[in-house]
Formats: structure tokens, C-alpha cells, sequence
């Protein structure tokens, strides 16, 4: 294989790049999807304060909630992406996780310790608005990491 | 970094193959196709020297009745693109500014 003029290396780099903005532009979830994960996630927070009867379940309706979202994203987009990617996108997804997670336990503690029932709904609703806004931000990250062309 | 140009990454098809792949963990047969304008049995052919190289994977799943393919770039198929874009930065670095 004979290499490449300066000036074709140039042209096929241009071409990587019209694949990769080609790419940010396909990888834009349906406008549901992340308040219905955001849904998924705070309902699994706001029921820690039930009982059993309601926890267990929850834990079914999320899993299949999870496993629907996944099917719908992927007929919808044609492509699938780990939210836990190098990248900045790395970086708000294990920042959501974080907080996501500690309002969790703090809910379940404010509601177990201190007798606060209503810890758990109100955490779950931070949630579910913490887990939508983060969902496009992550988006926004995606689209950021593709244009500068990093990381592969 | 540096790294050599790979000949089977080369054609323009199958390096912006492995770039829309390398942007997720896997992709759709369908949507690869549209993206890059060809007929499906260019393609085809694109994924089989990749496959064949070991660069990509092939998983087939039923959807709605029918088959997808989704193809997912392997970690061979990742460094061997990290390579071949670092040679093409490197060939146009050595010319100059005026490429």
C-alpha cells in the first residue's frame, strides 16, 4: 500500500470527522426517553420508605422499564452507547451515579432514622428531575467529545 | 502518538466505518449503511474484511420480526485505528503548515 499525499491524508481525516458529526447527529435519544428514565430511577428511590409488598415489586416494573428504554433507544437510534464511555461523558454519568446515589441513601436514612416518611418521595422527585436534566447534558457532553475527536 | 498506517483501514468506507464505531459500543448494519450511502452489499463486503481481519464483531438480533445486525469495533480493530489516524496526523504534520 503506497501512502497517502499530505493532501489525502487531509481529505480522509475530513471524512473521519463527517463520520463522527454524522454520528453526533444520529445519537439523540427520543425527547421521552430521559424523563422516563428519570421516572424509572426516582420511583426506585421514593419507594424505599414502603414496604416489601411494594419494594419487590418495583424492582420488576425497573427492570423491565430498563430493558423497554434500551430496546426503544436502540430501534430508535440505530446505536447503542455505554453512558459510562471515556470522555466527559464519563465524567457526568459517574457524577449523576454519585448523587443519585447518595440521595438515595440519604432518603433512606432521613426516612428510617429520623421518621421522616416523606424523605423518600421528595428525594425520588429530585431524582427523577436530576436524572432527566442529566441525561441531555450527557448528550451535550457526547456531541462535545465527537467534535474535538476524543477519546477513541 | 505514533502509529502505522493499517491497509485494510484504509479505503475510505471502512475507515469511517471504524470511526462511527469507535463513537459507540455497537451499531446497526441498517444505520452504518444509510450514514455512508452504499448498497448493502458494499457494505457487506466492508464488514467482512474487517470481521475477517478481526476488527469488528457480528451479533444478529430478532426485532420486530425481522434480524438486525449490530456490529461492535473489536480492541483489535480500536488500536489498529488509533494507529492508522496517528500515521495520517503524522503525514500531514511532516508537510507543513500549508496542507
Amino acid at each position: 500500500m503506497a501512502p497517502p499525499s499530505p493532501a489525502d491524508a487531509a481529505r480522509m481525516l475530513a471524512e473521519v470527522d463527517a463520520a463522527r458529526t454524522d454520528m453526533a447527529r444520529r445519537a439523540v435519544a427520543p425527547v421521552w426517553y430521559h424523563p422516563a428514565l428519570g421516572l424509572l430511577i426516582g420511583g426506585l428511590v421514593a419507594v424505599q420508605g414502603q414496604s416489601l409488598w411494594i419494594i419487590g415489586p418495583y424492582y420488576v416494573v425497573f427492570l423491565l422499564g430498563l430493558m423497554g428504554l434500551v430496546h426503544a433507544y436502540r430501534a430508535h437510534t440505530g446505536v447503542w452507547i455505554n453512558g459510562y464511555r471515556k470522555g466527559r461523558t464519563m465524567v457526568v454519568a459517574v457524577g449523576l451515579a454519585a448523587l443519585v446515589t447518595t440521595i438515595m441513601l440519604g432518603s433512606v436514612w432521613l426516612s428510617r432514622e429520623r421518621g421522616l416518611a416523606v424523605a423518600p418521595v421528595i428525594g425520588g422527585l429530585l431524582v427523577a428531575l436530576l436524572t432527566t436534566g442529566g441525561g441531555f447534558v450527557w448528550e451535550m457532553a457526547y456531541r462535545r467529545d465527537l467534535r474535538d475527536g476524543k477519546p477513541l | 502518538m505514533s502509529g502505522a498506517l493499517d491497509p485494510v483501514i484504509h479505503a475510505p468506507n471502512r475507515l469511517q466505518i471504524c470511526c462511527m464505531l469507535a463513537a459507540a459500543d455497537t451499531i446497526d448494519f441498517a444505520t452504518i449503511r444509510e450514514s455512508l450511502d452504499v448498497s448493502e452489499s458494499v457494505l457487506s463486503k466492508h464488514v467482512k474484511l474487517l470481521e475477517e481481519a478481526g476488527y469488528l464483531t457480528i451479533r444478529k438480533t430478532p426485532s420486530g420480526g425481522r434480524v438486525r445486525t449490530w456490529l461492535t469495533l473489536s480492541a483489535a480493530g480500536r488500536k489498529a485505528l488509533k494507529g492508522h489516524l496517528a500515521a495520517l496526523n503524522a503525514l500531514i504534520a511532516s508537510a507543513g503548515p500549508d496542507v
